[in-house]
């Protein structure tokens, strides 16, 4: 197993499939819903608030287990975002997405044993899972339990508000898979992320680095 | 001591205050019901015999009692009582023939009128005879059997507070189907209960306080500001798409003047800040649903760019 590093252990496998096979349904479901008319939608409405629930829930939980793992685990520390030189580094980062991964420059951060996430993607993982993920399942457990929700708050209707960041909240964990799945291809070869995600096990990218470099 | 005395003095007239602010405000009283309500505003009622002068004290039957404090809150209240009944009433003791004097329906007064929004109280006479409460077996219901003339306010037209639209207008139908005295009457099951038989909704007890009994249990017309052709259980509404959809049948009804107005007019964010009514699902955005497909088309068109430029620069 020379040139590879073990960066996901079992249980994070195991979590990221559940969590993108729910975000699937839900987002699914959720357009469904939201496309809805009283003449019919494609997935039946019944069967989306069902599986919307169902998901929503299993969602909450599969959370819960990520939330303990970072914390009892060291995965945790991958999500802490490191303020040292933050613009510069997030802006070599763009600019190695936007200009030099078509010039073959050498990722400026390459992941290995030491680095799991590079800034960029450190700053996404962690603004999704630490602040969009727990407003939409915590809206979304509102939402199921409506009686809970204060009605009015400042003179705004607090449920039409929490329906809507619902909502906000959803659209853009969609935007993000869709771009987390696009950059899942930007391995040296476009399947290796996706393979690394299955056996656990990554290319060492600082290891071909210091190849290119001898 | 004393100090305790000028504490009791300032809270007395404080409290005195107080009573004179909440006082009910002087109620429009129409002089020429005095001497109606003098007997039928009270539970037992005197009057003096004109032959032998001798003052006689009776009950009054309860469904002669008139509540005048509700009589001058109700839409009716600058209405004499010989307006609408007989002026022979006000000969005492009352003729026995006046019993079988044809009582008056809402038409009899009530035209189709240029108002905005029209109620269209014929379309509302046509609506009534085709809904259950005409049609069943001894139905014998009446404009009057809903809408008690003595006491009605109407509120479909207020722009305030639905939730009191919506509370009063299901009082209406509770007085019958609450599951508790006439319902049991009617129809002789005494375990009726509304909550039980609603449980399919998400929520029954949300529901009851947002939406009025007719939104699911009337048939709505276009053109009649308020269903009233009740339909039987059976045809009730059990697609939640038919409220929670951008094509809401509540916009063509509990809707109809003021969500859906001010959403057209003032678009999504307004309505969340200042709307006091709100369904999951009814009033989508058409600005936040083309932005947010803006956003996606985007990221698509992102990944596709930097796919091809990827391909041909391997």
């Amino acid at each position: 197993m020379s040139g590879k590093v073990y960066l996901y252990p079992i249980w994070i496998r195991l979590w990221h499939i559940l969590n993108a096979l729910l975000c699937l349904i839900l987002i699914i479901t959720g357009i469904s819903m939201h496309y809805a008319s009283p003449e019919g939608t494609r997935i039946s409405f019944g069967l989306s608030v069902t599986m919307h629930n169902i998901s929503g829930i299993l969602l909450s939980v599969n959370y819960v287990i990520f939330f303990l793992g970072n914390l009892f685990t060291g995965n945790g520390l991958n999500y802490v975002i490191q303020f040292r030189n933050f613009s510069n580094r997030i802006w070599k980062q763009m600019r190695y997405y936007a200009f030099g991964v078509f010039l073959k420059e050498q990722a400026p951060f390459p992941i290995g044993s030491a680095r799991k996430f590079n800034p960029l993607q450190q700053v996404t993982y962690a603004a999704i899972m630490y602040l969009i993920v727990p407003v939409v399942f915590i809206t979304g457990w509102a939402l199921l339990f409506p009686n809970v929700i204060v009605e009015k708050w400042l003179g705004i209707d607090t449920f039409a508000l929490t329906d809507f960041l619902h909502i906000a909240a959803g659209f853009g964990i969609s935007i993000f898979l869709i771009i987390h799945l696009y950059f899942a291809t930007m391995g040296h070869k476009p399947t290796d992320h996706y393979k690394a995600m299955w056996t656990g096990y990554h290319d060492d990218e600082t290891e071909h680095e210091a190849k290119d470099h001898l | 001591m004393k100090i305790k005395q000028i504490l009791f003095l300032l809270a007395l007239l404080t409290g005195m205050t107080l009573q004179a602010q909440d006082s009910i405000p002087a109620l429009v009283s129409n002089p020429a019901n005095n001497h109606c309500f003098s007997c039928h505003g009270k539970r037992w009622y005197t009057y003096s015999n004109q032959d032998s002068s001798q003052i006689i004290r009776h009950k009054m039957f309860k469904d002669l009692i008139i509540d005048t404090t509700a009589y001058y809150h109700n839409n009716h209240k600058s209405l004499a009582c010989t307006d609408c009944h007989s002026g022979d009433y006000n000969n005492l003791p009352h003729k026995s023939d006046l019993k079988l004097e044809p009582l008056m329906v809402c038409t009899d007064c009530h035209t189709d009128t240029d108002d905005t929004p029209p109620i269209n109280f014929t379309g509302i006479t046509e609506e009534f005879k085709k809904s259950v409460h005409a049609t069943r077996k001894n139905a014998n219901a009446t404009c009057w059997s809903c809408h008690n003339p003595h006491s009605y306010n109407i509120t479909t037209r207020s722009k305030d507070n639905l939730s009191h639209v919506v509370a009063y207008d299901n009082s209406i139908c509770l007085e019958c189907h609450s599951g508790m005295g006439k319902f049991d009457i009617l129809y002789g099951d005494p375990k009726s209960n509304l909550i039980a038989k609603h449980k399919w909704l998400p929520d029954p007890v949300k529901h009851f306080k947002n939406v009025r009994c007719i939104e699911c249990h009337a048939e709505i017309r276009e053109d009649v500001l308020v269903a009233h052709n009740i339909r039987p259980k059976e045809e009730a509404v059990r697609n939640c798409t038919q409220c929670h959809s951008a094509d809401s049948r509540l916009k063509y009804s509990l809707y109809k003047y003021q969500l859906a107005q001010n959403i057209s007019e003032k678009g999504i964010l307004s309505s969340i800040v200042s709307n006091r009514d709100f369904a999951i699902g009814t009033n989508p955005s058409p600005l936040l649903n083309l932005i947010s497909l803006l956003i996606f088309a985007s990221a698509l068109g992102g990944v596709a760019i930097h796919t091809i430029i990827r391909i041909m620069k391997k």
